[in-house]
């Protein structure tokens, strides 16, 4: 190496360090804000969940597993876990299959109106999820839209329960977030070339094993993403759970907000919480695991 | 690779969007023989792509049809027609590896996993990509992929292959490269083909015959030699090569196709030009290469048709130089000569332009 090259080279490890410190400058406020916002928050909840529950209701600072060995030791816990995730893989699986071909076709139409269709596709979110949760109370209840048009025409006697249990608040779910499922695979859509589908005709391929071989493979990143979204959007919601369950559809969400609020017990509402989160990462882990495969 | 090919036959071919007026494909007639390789010429929307769906199946026909082999194939689906064809950007399937994207199509015509396995690999050694066969698409270079393209499309043994602008995604050297590997493999094999370019030099380069379309129509379907030395219009000669073209007056009709013309430039000529042409709306085309300078002071006395003018522009482009050379308010020549330091010109200087008029033709104006 020559002197002047060694003299460039040193210039523009200078260069970088100034250009590396510009780019942290930049990105400050914004670490600064998540910190803030979020991590400190969740250190916070995690803190609480090694504190224990007095007997008289007090808040004891302590360094402890209970409110943990409260929760995974009582079978009524793991229930909830358990309805967690079938309401979770339950809201997922059917908005994934439900939103597929709408957005493969949002990606796809060359109408005019393209535009307007996606926004109508996700115009629901424009509606707080409580005035939707009601209106599938409207529907789905005992006397609703559903059970009081069959009972009428007489394929029912007695109603049949499509609220107050988890089979009605993953309906309402499902229609509640299919919105984020359609945004989350029309972006993931945007790279199947037309042209692969075409090339797989000349090459012999019917519709249908096309649609097998090149066009699902190809999606499925996309429909992983909004799997993904449904699934924790799903796990975390509060609202529907609370309002079509009717208080009997227990799942984390609403558990820690009893623990919170009505049982004033702080300790093991963080320890639900933590819990939640676990089950939020395996998800994100097994995605990534996905992910990397299909694309790879 | 057995030799597979057809026949084909494109008649009165149609094709009308939806929501336009004017025909994006015009009454196409095109008869390509066995093993022949055509290319469709033209600028872009003038329905060469749109004809080379049609034929692919992957766009319907407003009317016409399109016969392979005596049958008419424009009610066969896409995926019955055993077409191999090769897309502008490739379209190799990006999940799938090397090997598996050539065996595709064999897969689809049920051989059997190890029989295709073979064949692709054949395909693959083919185009000399053999060692590549479990890299995945995006690990290719642009050329590379390009051969893969042609080895997936030729290893189904297509009945006709159907090329769309396959080389204009590469460099320079690399396309003039893969033209002849392209047209060796297709010589080799027999293919029929179609070629879908916009580049005249490769339609020149690699085909057996050029149709040039313009406005979904074919201005004229013949050999190289013959669209480049005897266009038939005036745009076929603007569009293929360079060209010159003078104004011409008192057209005369003398055999098929000579003609006696008068020009303002170099008088009286007799020249050959295209048969039953309008004598109203013609123009005389001189390629730049057929007209030669000579300085004023050191010009001799010449048999051929003169006219003297200045030079206002001068181009060097390695081997050829360019001249322009004004002879009057409407009449600007180019003029190429290969480069020669003896007779560089400059700007300003006064020169004398010759050309045989056996070298000149008379086309149609439209």
């Amino acid at each position: 190496m020559t002197l002047t090259q060694m003299g460039s080279r040193k210039r523009t490890t200078g260069f970088r360090s100034r250009r590396r410190w510009e780019l942290f400058g930049l990105l400050f406020p914004g670490l600064l804000g998540i910190f803030v916002g979020f991590v400190l928050p969740v250190f916070v909840m995690f803190r609480m969940s090694l504190n224990t529950h007095g007997t008289g209701g007090q808040l004891v600072e302590s360094v402890s597993l209970g409110a943990y060995r409260d929760a995974l030791t009582d079978p009524f816990y793991w229930e909830v876990i358990g309805n967690t995730l079938v309401l979770g893989l339950g809201c997922g699986a059917a908005a994934t299959v439900l939103s597929y071909p709408l957005a493969l076709f949002l990606v796809r139409t060359t109408s005019k109106w393209k535009g307007v269709l996606i926004a109508l596709a996700i115009a629901p979110l424009l509606t707080s999820a409580v005035a939707r949760t009601y209106g599938w109370i409207a529907i789905l209840g005992d006397q609703g839209v559903i059970n009081d048009s069959l009972m009428r025409i007489g394929v029912l006697d007695a109603p049949i329960q499509l609220s107050n249990n988890l089979l009605g608040t993953t309906i309402a779910l499902v229609e509640i977030l299919m919105p984020y499922a359609i945004l989350a695979m029309i972006s993931g859509f945007g790279r199947i070339s037309p042209s692969l589908e075409e090339a797989a005709g000349s090459l012999g391929a019917s519709k249908l094993k096309t649609f097998v071989r090149i066009t699902l493979p190809l999606s499925l990143p996309g429909v992983f993403t909004g799997f993904l979204l449904v699934f924790v959007l799903a796990i975390s919601s509060f609202v529907t759970p609370r309002l079509l369950g009717g208080g009997r559809v227990f799942i984390l969400a609403t558990e820690v907000y009893n623990e919170a609020t009505q049982t004033l017990n702080w300790p093991l509402a963080s320890a639900l919480s933590v819990i939640l989160l676990v089950v939020f990462g395996l998800m994100i882990a097994v995605y990534q695991r996905l992910i990397a495969k299909f694309e790879g | 690779m057995s030799i597979h090919t057809a026949h084909l036959s494109i008649r009165n071919l149609q094709k009308t969007y939806p929501k336009t007026t004017a025909p994006a494909v015009d009454d196409v007639c095109l008869d390509v023989a066995e093993g022949e390789l055509v290319a469709l010429l033209g600028p872009s929307g003038c329905g060469k792509t749109t004809t080379l769906r049609m034929v692919a199946g992957l766009l319907d026909p407003s009317a016409g049809e399109i016969v392979v082999n005596g049958k008419d194939v424009v009610s066969t689906p896409v995926h019955k027609r055993r077409m191999g064809m090769v897309f502008q950007s490739y379209a190799l399937f990006p999940h799938m590896n090397i090997a598996e994207n050539v065996s595709f199509g064999l897969q689809m015509r049920r051989l059997s996993r190890a029989e295709a396995a073979k064949k692709a690999d054949e395909a693959l050694d083919m185009v000399q990509l053999g060692h590549l066969r479990d890299r995945r698409p995006a690990e290719l270079s642009g050329g590379q992929q390009q051969r893969v393209a042609l080895a997936r499309a030729l290893v189904i043994e297509p009945t006709l292959l159907l090329l769309d602008e396959p080389l204009s995604n590469l460099d320079a050297k690399l396309r003039e490269a893969m033209r002849h590997e392209i047209r060796s493999i297709q010589q080799r094999l027999g293919t029929t083909t179609l070629f879908v370019t916009h580049d005249q030099d490769e339609a020149l380069d690699m085909a057996d015959r050029i149709a040039i379309l313009n406005n979904g129509r074919i201005e004229q379907y013949a050999p190289p030699s013959e669209v480049y030395d005897r266009p038939a219009t005036r745009f076929v000669a603007n569009f293929v090569g360079k060209a010159n073209f003078l104004d011409v007056e008192n057209v005369e009709k003398l055999g098929n196709d000579t003609y006696r013309v008068k020009t303002n430039e170099f008088g009286v000529l007799e020249v050959r030009g295209v048969d039953g042409l309008d004598p109203t709306r013609a123009s005389l085309v001189v390629r730049p290469h057929r007209l030669t300078t000579t300085r004023v002071d050191e010009s001799v006395k010449s048999s051929r048709p003169a006219s003297i003018g200045e030079v206002i522009a001068t181009s060097y482009t390695g081997n050829v130089q360019s001249y322009e050379v004004r002879l009057n308010e409407s009449a600007v020549l180019r003029v190429d000569q290969l480069t020669d330091t003896l007779r560089d010109l400059r700007m300003g200087d006064r020169v004398q332009l010759t050309f045989d008029p056996a070298e000149a033709y008379l086309v149609s104006d439209e």
